[in-house]
């Protein structure tokens, strides 16, 4: 695997085609993690091009001693999001799904209806709530990581993760005594 | 089924994505389009450092307004100096 600090000085120098090799590698995690926030399928991925070509417009203003090339993204792909909710008023706390009608609930249904409660429990988080969660539960970043990506202390995102999962397990219990 | 389990579960399946195929090959255009128009807003400024340098015209053009604005500096200034000269003689 090709150093991300040798690709990223090969791109400044001029060889715009070793970016390709920084989308390949990151394309996943940011479309996952837009995809995540915003709900939408559809438009997460137009977000992430947004999100990639702002990345190499200003790939010269990062600083490897400051923080690694994927916290660095993270932090673009957030805001993107952000900018993007406001824009097209994508509400923060989004319209859980609708929950499926199980007549005869066997086991393949009852996980379903658990996924549906965790997917609901996930939607109806703050923003700033489900952005903690998203990034420790699905990107595996480190507190650290995400208290750069969001600006804040590393207390303060282990707090909205364990509230975050707190919601969540709630959904579960919640659900537990109705099955 | 525990709830940890249901959740392990359910957080693999929300890490499960599909990219689509082209999704590099639309943002490398993107960038590459990028590049071309950063490369001709250059090209025009480097076009008019070259005309100057390589056309022979134009070079003496330049050489030309240059003389023109010296020896009109030194008309002024010797005009100066004299003017001040006959009001303090």
């Amino acid at each position: 695997m090709i150093e991300e600090t040798g690709i990223i000085k090969a791109v400044l120098e001029g060889d715009t085609e070793s970016f390709r090799l920084l989308v390949q590698r990151y394309q996943k995690p940011v479309i996952r993690m837009i995809a995540n926030l915003i709900n939408d399928r559809h438009i997460c991925e137009d977000i992430a091009q947004e999100v990639f070509l702002s990345a190499y417009k200003k790939l010269h203003s990062f600083d490897p001693s400051r923080s690694n090339f994927s916290t660095w993204l993270f932090t673009i792909a957030k805001n993107k999001s952000i900018n993007t909710m406001k824009k097209r008023q994508i509400p923060s706390v989004s319209t859980p799904p609708e929950k499926p009608d199980f007549s005869e609930p066997d086991d393949s249904l009852i996980k379903d209806e658990l996924f549906v409660k965790l997917d609901q429990a996930l939607m109806s988080l703050s923003s700033k709530h489900k952005r903690a969660l998203i990034l420790a539960e699905f990107e595996n970043l480190s507190y650290e990581q995400i208290a750069q990506i969001e600006g804040i202390r590393i207390g303060t995102v282990k707090s909205r993760i364990n509230r975050a999962k707190n919601r969540l397990r709630s959904a579960l219990e919640c659900i537990d005594g109705d099955i | 089924m525990k709830d940890n389990e249901v959740y392990e579960s359910w957080r693999q399946e929300k890490c499960q994505i599909d990219v689509s195929q082209n999704f590099t090959d639309h943002v490398m255009n993107q960038v590459y389009q990028l590049e071309q128009s950063r490369k001709s807003s250059r090209f025009t400024i480097e076009r008019v450092i070259e005309l100057i340098s390589f056309h022979p015209l134009v070079k003496m053009g330049l050489v030309a307004v240059g003389a023109v604005t010296g020896i009109v500096r030194l008309i002024i200034m010797i005009n100066t100096i004299l003017s001040n000269g006959v009001i303090n003689g």
